[in-house]
């Protein structure tokens, strides 16, 4: 059991990392022409205009929650005067405002493309797979905040997993054992999670990067594009 | 002055007959590929209707082109904020029931059919495979099909007394043929976030960049004229290219080169670059037409000339430039117009009005009054004016007059052998002019109505290389 | 006759054309057109300017034919002539909601009679299926919106079609383009029990003896199909709206094989 818990959360995410970086890396360099957000709204609209801004809202939040909540050091919370037991309380009630607007956001786009026949007729098995996914992912990460509400009474739990994830992004030794003793369900939504981004470059996901890349670009470049024959 | 040249297209809406064999030939070259079974890249719409796809003209529903707001250029869409805003569902996408439900037939039921009665092939859903009532069509008001009453929702009734035109002896109908326009002042390129779409500087034409769209969809809404298509199969936007690996090599589009019935002109237009952003800024809509009439320049004049040169122009396209038949229409003679400019995007697809037959008893070619009343022509010009002049009625009327004295000009030289300058003099017409416009309107030969310079595509990167590298392969997709 | 075969004088092919498709340039006594840069090309050409006759009785466009039958039937000029009435309406229940439309089958757009109207192209750019024209008018009165099904129906058979309302037919009349294949889209008729029938469906072959005239200078009979050309064009149909057509995939019975 040690080494199965070694395995997956000492090794797996440095494979995740591996394959996430090289392959978006290698699909982005080689194959161009696939990357793309794949959307569906042509065929679709009205469902589309509530489950999608749901479904982004909600996982953007979560994104950006869990990249400061866990990625943070420690003591810049201190700085802030903020304390632990605080912290998880926030962390708690944003995580789940937002994994509940996720939740339904995913949930009415797997009915959608499940449902509707233009949908489900256009769809490749990878569509199906990564909703799925993520809708597991989240629902594992909203059914451990009871959890953390009734169980973890100081809020160590969260620095645990804060330093988890800390010593995985810094390469340290024995980040694993941060897990140990950790209830099941944080353990499969950390898998889950995880592997989200394994699924990333082998997905229509892809269009995160991109969907990152234009807030920066797309406000600073001129209106007008002129390029010459030499440039492509 | 900085010195550009485009490739623009006249089409000389008078000898269109409404074939549709320029669509039919394009779809076949470029959207008969899953995904885009939907797309006419070129479609023939009748008018007065709604058209393809439905009510693409009224940008209070989709919200295409420009804008004017305090002076500033804005896209009808949004600002940059807002666009970006919308990337999740961008509320003003057609959608695919408003372009229509493409459909197939499984034609191999008929020969495989065990039925008792003779075998009939329902249609089918070109992508859920499952049968269906076909409600609408890219074609669906063809000759006039359908009730006025929804045919006559048409954007360009406009400030029109519509009614008495729903009377069986007061019909009248034109055919319209649309393909991108390849603007100058493109929305699809300000809206694009991925900064996928471009125009090419060498001649103009504007294309997406299929290695960088990632299918936000803002271009097919901001496109006024809806002629950019989301391939739901890819992923990724598509738009009429203006067959540009066969203009780079000199010869026509596939839409020109089909065209029954010779309406097709392509040639070179120089204009000045500068000039843009302050044209499409006009005041008054209806300016507008004058205004990118003046961003056009002479190629015989010799500073342009120089200038061209000194901007990287070849010699192969000012040549070009001055046999253009597309400047001889649209600069010379006047006689051709930009469809909707009030949309500001500045098109370069240019379209001569339709004459049509007289209704009133008016005689047309009386001794002194040579031309009847131009209101005796069955299709209103205020029509033709909302459409292609920004309901500027003026260059329209006079427009319709040259292409009527035209008419009996050569009408009495060959009737009468009388050659009669005064209906000429009556429109600015010289007998030169009068022999130029017969020429290139009547008898209109392959070579005057193409004038395509060849790109030097060799100059530019090595050709051999680069055979067989370009173009889609089936297996780019997927995923 | 011979004189107007001429090879052309500003008219060049080169082989590169001719690999292409086959190019006429002669001009020839059968075809009165020519092919030149300096005209624009209509027919009667070489008649009108190189003073060859036409080849009629009297060596110019005839409107008068003083052909004894032609004069004999009255039809020596152009003449407006009512409908024949074919008696296709005799014996027919008129029911409720019914017009009687003159019925018309003209040439059609989206195809070369029966060639090419089962392509899918040309079905997408027209209707998808039969369809009839009928006025405005005529489909307030029936109570039928654009693309609704009708019936038309009499002494002959029925077609069944999707209508196309428009504002450019004349009160009265019902136009189904020709050959409009059943092959596609076409329902099961309730009254003969079988598909729902063609434009042809509706109407019977009329002989006119007129037609078979021959060995009179322009006049001359040629067969084309049934005897003469299809003076059958005309009728009166009785047109209704259909108000759900019925499909049947049903199987023949293993006996029937």
């Amino acid at each position: 059991m040690d080494y199965l818990n070694y395995f997956l959360f000492g090794i797996y995410p440095y494979i995740v990392l591996a394959i996430f970086v090289v392959g978006s890396i290698f699909r982005f360099v080689y194959m161009p022409l696939d990357w793309k957000s794949s959307s569906s709204e042509l065929l679709e609209k009205n469902q589309l205009r509530v489950a999608n801004n749901l479904f982004h809202i909600g996982i953007l939040a979560l994104f950006l929650g869990h990249l400061g909540g866990l990625l943070t050091p420690h003591f810049i919370f201190g700085l802030f005067g903020l304390t632990d037991k605080t912290h998880q309380i926030i962390e708690i009630y944003a995580g789940s405002v937002s994994g509940i607007i996720c939740i339904v956001g995913v949930f009415l786009l797997i009915i959608r493309r499940f449902f509707n026949d233009y949908i489900y007729y256009t769809s490749t098995t990878m569509d199906f797979v990564v909703l799925l996914w993520i809708l597991l992912t989240v629902a594992a990460g909203l059914m451990s905040v009871p959890y953390s509400y009734l169980l973890d009474k100081d809020g160590q739990w969260l620095v645990k997993f804060a330093n988890y994830a800390q010593s995985i992004v810094l390469f340290k030794a024995n980040a694993s054992s941060y897990l140990n003793g950790m209830p099941f369900i944080y353990k499969f939504h950390i898998f889950m999670g995880l592997t989200l981004f394994l699924l990333l470059p082998f997905s229509r996901l892809v269009h995160v990067f991109s969907g990152f890349s234009i807030v920066f670009s797309y406000p600073k470049r001129a209106m007008q594009i002129v390029r010459r024959y030499s440039t492509y | 002055m900085r010195v550009k040249a485009q490739l623009s297209m006249v089409l000389n809406l008078d000898k269109c007959i409404g074939c549709h064999t320029c669509s039919v030939t394009c779809k076949n070259v470029w959207t008969k590929r899953e995904g885009l079974e939907y797309a006419w890249f070129n479609n023939v719409e009748t008018k007065p209707g709604i058209g393809y796809p439905k009510d693409w003209e009224n940008q209070s529903k989709y919200k295409g082109g420009w804008k004017l707001e305090n002076n500033e250029l804005k896209l009808n869409l949004g600002s940059k904020t807002s666009i970006l805003l919308n990337i999740f569902a961008n509320p003003n996408l057609p959608k695919l029931k408003d372009y229509y439900e493409p459909f197939e037939f499984d034609y191999e039921y008929l020969k495989l059919s065990n039925e008792e009665y003779f075998p009939s092939l329902k249609p089918i859903s070109a992508i859920t495979k499952k049968e269906i009532e076909i409600e609408w069509g890219p074609n669906w008001e063809d000759d006039l099909g359908g009730e006025f009453e929804n045919r006559s929702k048409d954007y360009n009734f406009e400030n029109l007394q519509k009614e008495i035109y729903s009377e069986f002896e007061n019909t009248f109908m034109m055919y319209l043929p649309r393909l991108c326009n390849h603007c100058l002042n493109p929305a699809c390129v300000a809206s694009c976030p991925s900064a996928a779409i471009y125009k090419r500087d060498e001649d103009g034409i504007v294309l997406i960049d299929q290695n960088k769209c990632r299918g936000w969809r803002m271009c097919v809404s901001a496109c006024p004229y809806k002629k950019i298509y989301f391939n739901y199969k890819t992923g990724k936007s598509e738009k009429c290219i203006l067959c540009y690996p066969r203009l780079e090599v000199g010869k026509p589009t596939v839409c020109s080169e089909s065209c029954v019935g010779k309406i097709r002109y392509i040639g070179v237009l120089l204009y000045d670059q500068d000039k843009i952003e302050q044209i499409a800024k006009t005041q008054n809509k209806q300016d507008l037409y004058e205004a990118q009439l003046s961003v056009f320049l002479d190629p015989f004049y010799e500073n342009v000339i120089k200038q061209a040169r000194k901007d990287g122009i070849p010699e192969n396209f000012i040549e070009a430039a001055q046999n253009s038949p597309v400047y001889k229409m649209v600069v010379e003679w006047k006689i051709a117009f930009g469809l909707h400019v009030e949309f500001r995007t500045l098109p370069m697809n240019f379209y001569i009005p339709p004459l049509s037959p007289i209704v009133n008893k008016t005689e047309l070619f009386q001794s002194d009054e040579v031309f009847g009343n131009i209101e005796d022509l069955s299709l209103p010009v205020d029509y033709l004016a909302n459409l292609l002049c920004a309901s500027n009625r003026k260059p329209i009327v006079s427009a319709l007059k040259k292409l009527m004295a035209l008419r009996g000009f050569f009408r009495k030289k060959n009737v009468e052998g009388i050659i009669d300058e005064d209906v000429l003099k009556q429109v600015g017409l010289s007998i030169n002019q009068a022999q130029d416009m017969y020429r290139y309107l009547a008898i209109a030969k392959y070579e005057d109505r193409y004038v395509i310079p060849t790109l030097h595509s060799e100059f530019h990167q090595d050709n051999f290389k680069k055979q067989g590298t370009v173009g889609f392969l089936r297996n780019d997709f997927g995923g | 006759m011979h004189n107007n075969i001429r090879p052309p004088i500003d008219y060049s092919l080169k082989f590169v054309d001719l690999q292409i498709q086959p190019r006429r340039t002669v001009t020839s006594p059968i075809w009165s057109g020519i092919e030149s840069k300096e005209i624009p090309y209509s027919a009667n050409y070489q008649n009108v300017h190189e003073y060859i006759p036409w080849r009629t009785l009297t060596g110019r466009i005839q409107f008068y034919q003083d052909h004894k039958w032609m004069q004999l039937f009255g039809e020596n000029f152009a003449v407006y002539k009512p409908l024949v009435d074919a008696k296709s309406l005799s014996n027919i229940n008129k029911e409720d909601n019914t017009l009687t439309l003159k019925w018309s089958t003209a040439h059609q757009k989206f195809g070369i009679h029966s060639t090419y109207v089962d392509l899918l192209t040309l079905q997408t750019l027209s209707r998808g299926g039969p369809h009839i024209w009928i006025s405005e008018s005529d489909a307030k009165i029936l109570g039928l919106k654009d693309n609704d099904w009708i019936e038309a129906f009499n002494k002959n058979g029925v077609v069944l079609a999707r209508v196309v309302v428009s504002q450019r037919i004349p009160k009265g009349s019902a136009f189904m383009y020709h050959a409009q294949d059943k092959v596609i889209n076409t329902p099961i008729s309730e009254r003969t029990k079988n598909r729902g029938g063609v434009h042809n469906s509706v109407i019977k072959v009329l002989l006119n003896p007129l037609h078979m005239i021959g060995g009179y200078a322009q006049l001359s009979y040629s067969f084309n199909y049934y005897g003469t050309v299809g003076s059958n064009r005309d009728d009166f149909v009785v047109v209704r709206k259909l108000q759900k057509p019925t499909w049947s995939k049903k199987q023949k019975s293993q006996e029937a094989l």
